[in-house]
């Protein structure tokens, strides 16, 4: 996955904030999905238009964690998603 | 409709209804307007089954055994079907409810009684409305949702509470609206078992206007607000443990979601023109609504209830 890669939400899904988290509907499947707050954040930032790096170098100046389990960890959420068609990738 | 048909208004779930039959526990509405749903259940009204059905939802068993079924016509109506052989179609703009079969013996207590249910309410979600499966009951000028799911004692709270003088909007399905979220009057009476009956009322208790070939039994409710006034929602109490209480448990924004989509009385069905409604109608509520986890108190150990949750939810009522 480029690094510089931007993703932006499926068609088919719904977003809403509940208290910091976010809860995904996919309308095509009836199945909802909840993002923790780190998620919810992480979101937050792809769907506003950051690149995965981008993303990544400010969540880096958010929390005290390494880069190395920061880029595992958001490259692990993003595999996810778009496994389950909830976003699409596209180069900028 | 026929100019010979009988015709009788009522106002239900806020909206104007009318109806062919007098419906045995429900005052008129006191004002005449011109009807939002026409309800048709006489049995010269019932036709033939209709064609070209689909099976677009099928309910789990409940403890009893019962469950239902829509089915969608070749024209978009709604045909939703009950294990006792009780159907009834569905238009699909929700303007109008018709009674198709019924057993011979059902009177029209006990017609009305799915009618203003679960029927009912179909035809609001297709108006575009979301339900609850929650009782209503105001506090402090405030509605206080009871959500459970069949069984989990939410007419019984709300009978308990009117008895000790609190006004009830809904006893089973309650209409929900706006951000911040409001709730809605549906029907002034409380399905009560007969064992609940005679607890609270005593078993010399006379209800001549109860559903007599139902083992629950519909109790009128005088003084229950009969206007289309929306309640703001001051909580969500969401039954659990019952006989324990009363106690509450508060839940964060979070579980309160997952409580209220798994309460929300049409979310299981494969309709997404309403999804974002309902997805819309649960998070203004868990985002906006303090919701608790509530265990109610047995029958022999009400007395305070009323006055526990006015104490309890203080906070939230002014």
């Amino acid at each position: 996955m480029q690094g510089n890669l931007r993703v932006v939400a499926g068609e088919d899904v719904l977003v809403r904030n509940i208290g910091d988290e976010l809860v995904l509907l996919d309308l095509q499947r009836g199945v909802y999905y909840g993002l923790d707050p780190i998620g919810a954040r992480i979101w937050e930032l792809l769907s506003g238009g950051l690149s995965i790096d981008e993303t990544i170098e400010r969540l880096l100046g958010e929390h005290e964690v390494s880069r190395q389990k920061l880029e595992r960890d958001v490259r692990e959420l993003i595999e996810e998603l778009r496994e389950r068609e909830l976003i699409s990738g596209h180069e900028p | 409709m026929n100019a010979a048909s009988p015709s009788f208004l009522y106002s239900l779930y806020g909206r104007a209804v009318d109806c062919d039959i007098e419906l045995p526990f429900v005052p008129r509405a006191s004002t005449p307007a011109a009807p939002d749903i026409e309800l048709r259940l006489r049995t010269e009204s019932v036709r033939d089954a209709p064609r070209d059905l689909t099976r677009w939802f099928e309910s789990e068993a409940t403890e009893d055994g019962s469950s239902l079924a829509i089915d969608r016509t070749g024209e978009g109506d709604l045909v939703m079907s009950f294990t006792d052989g009780t159907s009834f179609r569905v238009s699909s703009e929700g303007c109008s409810v018709a009674l198709l079969t019924a057993p011979a013996q059902y009177t029209p207590g006990d017609l009305a009684a799915y009618a203003l249910g679960p029927v009912l309410a179909l035809a609001l979600h297709q108006r575009g409305a979301t339900l609850l499966h929650a009782s209503a009951v105001v506090i402090g000028g405030h509605a206080v949702l009871f959500a459970g799911a069949s069984g989990s004692g939410k007419s019984t709270v709300a009978a308990i509470l009117h008895q000790q003088g609190y006004a009830v909007l809904s006893d089973d399905l309650t209409e929900v609206s706006g951000d911040p979220p409001a709730a809605l009057p549906s029907v002034p009476a409380i399905r009560l078992w007969p064992d609940v009956v005679n607890a609270l009322y005593g078993p010399g208790a006379a209800f001549p206007d109860r559903a007599p070939s139902w083992d629950k039994k519909m109790v009128a409710i005088a003084g229950t607000r009969m206007d289309s006034h929306a309640h703001p929602i001051a909580a969500v109490l969401f039954l659990e443990r019952r006989g324990e209480g009363p106690r509450l448990e508060r839940l964060g924004a979070k579980d309160s979601w997952m409580r209220l989509i798994a309460h929300s009385y049409t979310a299981r069905l494969p309709d997404r023109s309403m999804a974002a409604s309902i997805l819309n109608m649960t998070t203004a509520l868990a985002n906006r609504v303090p919701a608790s986890a509530f265990s109610a108190p047995s029958i022999l150990n009400c007395a305070g209830l009323g006055a526990f949750l006015e104490r309890e939810l203080a906070g939230h009522l002014r």
